[in-house]
């Protein structure tokens, strides 16, 4: 019982980080409610935890529970303090109100409910048992952890805690501070973080499209994300992609919100949920530039001037930057070997002209004919056709741009690195697919809505 | 009036599964290959699987007629969940069986009997004149007992059952399913093929039902589209209820294999082989921080396992200690070299799995 409560502890702890960065960015009850500012403060508390235990780490400051715990009190002093004084909310509740649940409300509920209870059961049954989990993401949790340091030095058993050493090191330092608090090493134990991750995706994702439909829409919405079987699978394996994609989506998300909302607590907390997904997985960085497009595409529409988009643009980098800076700065001062999957070869811009038909046919055929995605790319392009005359209307436009921009970002990859071997021996394209699909069901469900309801 | 009703329906009913069980009981099984004890008590078949493909065979005079028998029964128990079965034939004219001319399907549950259904119609190879049978009953070692094999002539259910069969099919959780997910395939096609097909079938009828109401092109379209909408959710929500039955499938396999058990076991059940309880010896043996060269067999996965529960204790070039698991004795040559740089025995687990030190 009392390893459960340790891992209470280590589960709260970026909560309350999170929490207090939240409060400080929303300062209004209005802006969101208790439970999505629970699920951002989960993934944003994560991302500051785990930047503070690499300066650490960097700074050859040992890695335990004292020195994360005295630099967390020293990091969230003045956010704490603004918190205090401008008596900015925490949580606030929602008020329910009597609510009436149909048939379908129940079915949905009651599925998403026995998704998360799948999810959680499989999560904390076994130990890790991928390959790429334990070969990358848990050794590097485990040695960092015995070494209470990041294995930087030349004389360490394993350089930089082994596996792929320019994997960003968000995941397996979050596993470690879990180590620290259970203070044990428990493989299995440590996996209840992907749970809240996928907690907090079905959480953001229903208030993202609520604020559009409704409460059953959006519950059903939430309901068919939460049918897609390579994404499930992800939430109960130790792997980084659908986390990076957690991150992602959530800060498109963010995105639209603040320019629906004109709001830039929104804007801000897309900037930093997008820099924690470059501190998740090297590929968060190409796609966090879909969300400048995203940016000029919206200053553009709304006929802002280039100084709004300039000046977005920059404050959106620089906060992204506070979580993927210290990353690169490890790696160039460490001399962590790069990335040699994702050197973009332009020599052969013209060379490669032969991929394009095999990158087309694996997209068909892996989006449509697998058991990887139910039949959502069918529904989208359901949709695109029934719904072509609406697209141009800001809401739908800017995520199907965040769609499309990511399939183009898919082919480039497969298209100018050596990527395209990983394409081939299909270990990558339904992995990096998972960072398309909740968009991608976001803009189903809200097109799904309009066209029933205006029938 | 509804009793006699219901009467004259359950008597097609009988009568369908009568017809449906015109067959040919296969007896005088042989053994072929990776099987052992191997007896027949009563009308139950046993065997022990000592291999990956354990093989037995039918007699080689059978000459089936391919079109009117092509519907395999099988009954059978074997101790592993989960596993594959396969049916090899071969034709006259044939000299050898292939994996060309078989069919494969999944097992369920362990320890209990199941019948199987199997279209062998499946296969194009499935024709003419069939000579004689090959059956894989697993795909893994164990213990296998089969109540009988018989072939049937494809009956009113036979097609449902075969497609109901590859339908429910468990596609068990793998080290591969973190990249793709196969998804039911219908006789070898992926179900989503079939959903398409209905969705666009019917989506049409909706749309030519709507313009002849209102005689309208545009709004035949426009009106359709909600109809269209809820059928993609509709076969969305089928999809989903029957992923829904592979995981409750899963979380019982899960709950067999982990529950109940300590840390230590449950790493054992996810490592391949008798792997971990060597590492857990090797840990035990070799103090804590040394360095060691590990000689496993060429999968990389031994290596990463290694690395993976023995770090405090490191992999290194010129290693304090060789750590050796050679359950095939193929790396004789390795350990040899290693004999002659002055490594010597050390701790010995089993024959095959050793630690040796400079």
């Amino acid at each position: 019982m009392n390893e459960y409560f340790r891992l209470l502890i280590a589960l709260i702890f970026p909560l309350i980080i999170g929490l207090v960065f939240t409060s400080m960015i929303l300062p209004r009850k209005e802006q969101s409610c208790a439970l999505e500012r629970l699920a951002v403060s989960f993934l944003l508390g994560s991302g500051i935890l785990t930047v503070e235990m690499l300066l650490l780490g960097m700074f050859g400051i040992r890695i335990d529970i004292v020195n994360i715990v005295l630099l967390t009190l020293l990091v969230i002093l003045l956010p704490a303090v603004r918190v205090v004084t401008t008596k900015s909310t925490v949580l606030g509740i929602e008020k329910l109100g009597p609510v009436k649940l149909n048939i379908f409300d129940i079915f949905s509920l009651t599925m998403i409910t026995l998704r998360i209870f799948y999810v959680v059961f499989e999560d904390l049954i076994k130990p890790v048992v991928s390959v790429d989990a334990f070969a990358n993401w848990s050794l590097r949790a485990k040695v960092f952890f015995i070494d209470g340091g990041l294995a930087l030095s030349k004389n360490s058993a394993i350089f930089a805690g082994g596996g792929q050493t320019f994997y960003p090191i968000h995941i397996p330092l979050l596993e470690t501070w879990v180590f620290n608090v259970l203070g044990i090493w428990d493989d299995r134990l440590v996996k209840a973080i992907f749970p809240l991750f996928f907690i907090s995706l079905l959480i953001l994702f229903y208030y993202a499209v609520k604020r559009i439909t409704g409460f059953s829409f959006a519950i059903f919405s939430t309901y068919l994300l939460s049918t897609l079987p390579m994404l499930i699978h992800h939430a109960t394996i130790e792997y980084s992609d659908l986390i990076v994609a957690i991150y992602l989506a959530s800060s498109v998300l963010f995105l639209l919100r603040a320019f629906e909302e004109d709001d830039n607590g929104f804007f801000y907390l897309s900037a930093l949920l997008g820099g924690i997904a470059t501190w998740t997985k090297s590929e968060g960085m190409p796609f966090l530039m879909v969300n400048f497009v995203v940016i000029y595409l919206f200053s553009l529409i709304a006929n802002k001037d280039n100084k709004f988009f300039v000046n977005k643009v920059a404050a959106y980098f620089a906060l992204a930057m506070i979580f993927k800076l210290p990353w690169s700065l490890t790696n160039i001062l460490h001399k962590i070997p790069k990335n040699v999957w994702q050197k973009i070869e332009y020599d052969k811009l013209f060379a490669n002209a032969d991929r394009l038909p095999v990158i087309f046919d694996q997209f068909y055929r892996k989006f449509l004919f697998y058991g990887n995605w139910n039949i959502a790319w069918f529904v989208l392009l359901a949709v695109l056709i029934l719904s072509f005359n609406k697209l141009k209307d800001l809401k739908r436009l800017l995520p199907l741009t965040v769609i499309a921009l990511y399939l183009a970002a898919f082919i480039f990859l497969y298209y100018l690195t050596p990527s395209y071997a990983w394409l081939l021996d299909g270990t990558t394209l339904n992995r990096n697919t998972l960072i398309i699909m909740p968009i991608l069901i976001y803009f189903i469900s809200i097109n799904l809505y309009d066209i029933l309801k205006e029938n | 009036m509804k009793k006699w009703l219901m009467f004259g329906l359950l008597s097609l009913f009988v009568f369908a599964i009568k017809v449906d069980c015109e067959e040919i009981k296969l007896s005088s099984w042989s053994p072929f290959s990776g099987v052992s004890n191997m007896s027949s008590v009563g009308n139950v078949l046993s065997l022990t699987s000592t291999s990956q493909l354990p093989l037995i065979q039918s007699k080689n005079d059978l000459f089936i007629n391919a079109y009117s028998m092509r519907t395999l029964k099988v009954k059978m128990k074997i101790s592993n969940s989960y596993s594959t079965a396969r049916i090899f034939f071969k034709r006259i004219g044939d000299r050898d069986f292939s994996y060309q001319a078989s069919i494969d399907f999944l097992t369920g549950r362990g320890k209990q009997f199941h019948e199987y259904t199997i279209d062998l119609g499946n296969s194009s190879l499935w024709f003419g004149t069939i000579t004689q049978l090959m059956f894989s009953p697993m795909s893994d070692k164990g213990t296998v007992e089969i109540g009988y094999i018989n072939l049937t002539e494809p009956g009113l259910f036979s097609g449902t059952r075969s497609f109901l069969s590859d339908l429910f099919a468990f596609e068990i959780p793998q080290l591969r399913t973190v990249n793709f997910i196969y998804g039911p395939r219908i006789k070898g096609v992926s179900i989503n093929y079939y959903i398409y097909a209905l969705i666009l079938i019917l989506s049409i009828v909706i749309i030519i039902a709507e313009y002849l109401r209102t005689n309208n092109a545009r709004s035949a379209f426009m009106g359709s589209s909600k109809r269209i909408i809820i059928l993609c959710l509709v076969f969305w929500i089928m999809m989903d209820i029957r992923t829904l039955l592979d995981q409750g499938r899963t979380v019982l396999l899960d709950n067999e294999v982990f529950g109940g058990k300590s840390l230590a076991e449950k790493r054992e059940a996810t490592t391949l082989g008798d792997f971990y309880p060597f590492i857990t010896f090797c840990n035990s043996k070799i103090p804590s921080g040394s360095s060691y060269i590990g000689v496993f067999p060429t999968y990389y996965y031994f290596a990463a396992k290694a690395a993976y529960y023995l770090y405090p204790t490191y992999t290194k070039e010129n290693g304090d200690y060789i750590i050796v698991y050679d359950p095939n004795g193929s790396l004789a040559g390795e350990i040899t070299k290693y004999r002659a740089a002055g490594y010597k025995a050390y701790a010995s687990l089993k024959e095959g799995e050793y630690i040796l030190k400079k």
